[in-house]
């Protein structure tokens, strides 16, 4: 853990601040201009398939998985653009950060299956 | 930003329209209605009655749908990929309301269905389980405004579910029968009428067409004091609105106040209003109903049996969603025209 935060300082130190969060901006504003079509198919989808409730949140889980990946590329993408010779092992450090989300999209996921939409089903 | 934009550039000049299309399909609402199956919901947690009855083993739910008034055009697409799915023109006198006024409209026919449904159980269950009181006194006439039509004057100055108190007539009689309105009223006047909402009282001047016109929907209705009944009842908050679970929920209140079990362990949906005498009158969406029924596994499925009164029967479009899903309705698709044939079918059952 202590190597993965020491990744990211020595990031921070050879891209700077500013350009390493308008990297992560950009890699946002286009992850949302996907996101926003994706919720709204997913909303109107699931409205008129209701009883496959299940299987939509597990497409859902699929898909979030993939914007992720999606986000963290453009990220990575940008980040090289701006600076090409940067010492860290910048797949290691994302594909970290794709893993940690993932585990969070599933564990939000299982909890929707298994507790939420139970409780909503009164 | 301007990095990743030049580099993305191709792709975004290429799918620009495509995506603005997308959107358009996404967002664009058509005067459609859309029917969808939607789930089943125990009674007994949306309705708590606050008496001790030997152990229910089954259980009796009310079947809702969803329903889509003004879908978007993806909507409207993907609808066609369910055989369960139905869509019609949005009917005249429902496409000037907005969203909020649809659930206003849709949360004030579930609270009155639920009255209704305590009315009828609690009366029904007095007969036999000398435990439940429920006197005359118990209820209340309160006249709602259930509708409004676009043409209404001052619109926006009475709010569906307010109450109807009284009007101040031609001569300045105070006329508080809505049936009675019209005698007191010259075509072409306007006249001062008092309403309530959860606020307060107030005034709006409204027209002799109004009235006529029916532009102003007032609804009678009996609703319950708490306080006068025994055992007390609770209603949980639920997002789902509509008169069409009132059959259910008479039956399931009415077994919560008897001793003896009427379920036999089965898993009892069905669908129907019911009125204060205990008949059940006609509901929307009986294939998507059905539907729901068939997901969901349910043992048997009351429906309201056939009416004379009117054109089109719920038992006979239930009938053909049987076949259509390949149901067999013996046993299972149960029509009643009364609470009290339900309760008599779930009493016969060995």
């Amino acid at each position: 853990m202590k190597a993965y935060f020491k990744s990211w300082k020595v990031l921070n130190k050879e891209l700077g601040m500013t350009d390493l969060l308008d990297a992560l901006f950009a890699s946002l504003f286009y992850s949302l201009l996907i996101l926003t079509p994706t919720i709204l198919i997913f909303g109107q989808i699931i409205s008129m398939y209701y009883y496959l409730l299940n299987l939509w949140v597990v497409l859902i889980m699929l898909v979030s998985v993939g914007i992720s990946m999606l986000q963290l590329l453009m990220w990575k993408k940008t980040i090289l653009i701006k600076k090409k010779d940067i010492s860290v092992n910048i797949n290691q450090l994302f594909s970290k950060l794709l893993i940690t989300y993932s585990v969070v999209i599933l564990v939000v996921g299982l909890l929707f299956i298994f507790v939420f939409i139970p409780m909503m089903q009164i | 930003m301007k990095e990743l934009t030049k580099k993305l550039w191709p792709i975004i000049r290429i799918l620009i329209i495509p995506y603005i299309i997308l959107m358009f399909l996404l967002v664009y609402r058509i005067d459609y209605l859309i029917y969808a199956p939607g789930g089943i919901t125990e009674v007994e947690s949306v309705i708590d009655i606050d008496y001790e009855v030997e152990e229910i083993k089954g259980s009796i739910s009310s079947t809702y749908i969803i329903s889509f008034k003004r879908p978007t055009f993806f909507q409207f697409v993907i609808n066609d990929f369910s055989k369960y799915n139905e869509v019609i023109i949005l009917p005249e006198y429902y496409r000037h309301y907005t969203d909020q006024e649809n659930r206003e409209i849709s949360y004030l026919q579930k609270m009155t269905s639920v009255d209704a449904a305590v009315i009828v159980a609690y009366q029904l269950a007095s007969e036999d389980n000398d435990d439940i009181i429920f006197e005359e006194s118990a209820t209340y006439h309160v006249v709602l405004v259930t509708g409004k039509a676009e043409d209404l004057s001052n619109y926006d100055s009475v709010g569906l579910g307010d109450e109807f108190i009284s009007m101040i007539g031609e001569s300045d009689e105070l006329v508080t029968d809505i049936n009675d309105l019209t005698d007191f009223m010259i075509e072409g006047n306007s006249y001062t009428f008092n309403f309530k909402n959860e606020e307060a009282l107030y005034q709006v001047d409204l027209t002799t067409e109004d009235i006529e016109d029916r532009a102003l929907i007032l609804t009678e209705y009996l609703l319950v004091n708490e306080d006068e009944i025994n055992p007390k009842f609770t209603e949980n908050d639920s997002n789902i609105g509509g008169p069409s679970g009132g059959l259910l929920q008479t039956l399931s209140i009415y077994n919560n106040l008897i001793q003896e079990d009427i379920t036999h362990g089965l898993k009892i949906a069905g669908t129907g209003t019911i009125r204060y005498d205990g008949s059940v009158g006609y509901i929307g969406g009986v294939k998507q109903k059905i539907a729901t029924a068939y997901i969901n596994k349910v043992d048997l499925f009351f429906i309201p049996a056939i009416d004379e009164r009117y054109s089109s029967h719920n038992y006979i479009e239930a009938l053909a969603a049987c076949e259509e899903f390949g149901i067999d309705p013996e046993g299972w698709l149960i029509p009643v025209a009364t609470i009290q044939e339900a309760i008599d079918y779930l009493e016969g059952i060995e």
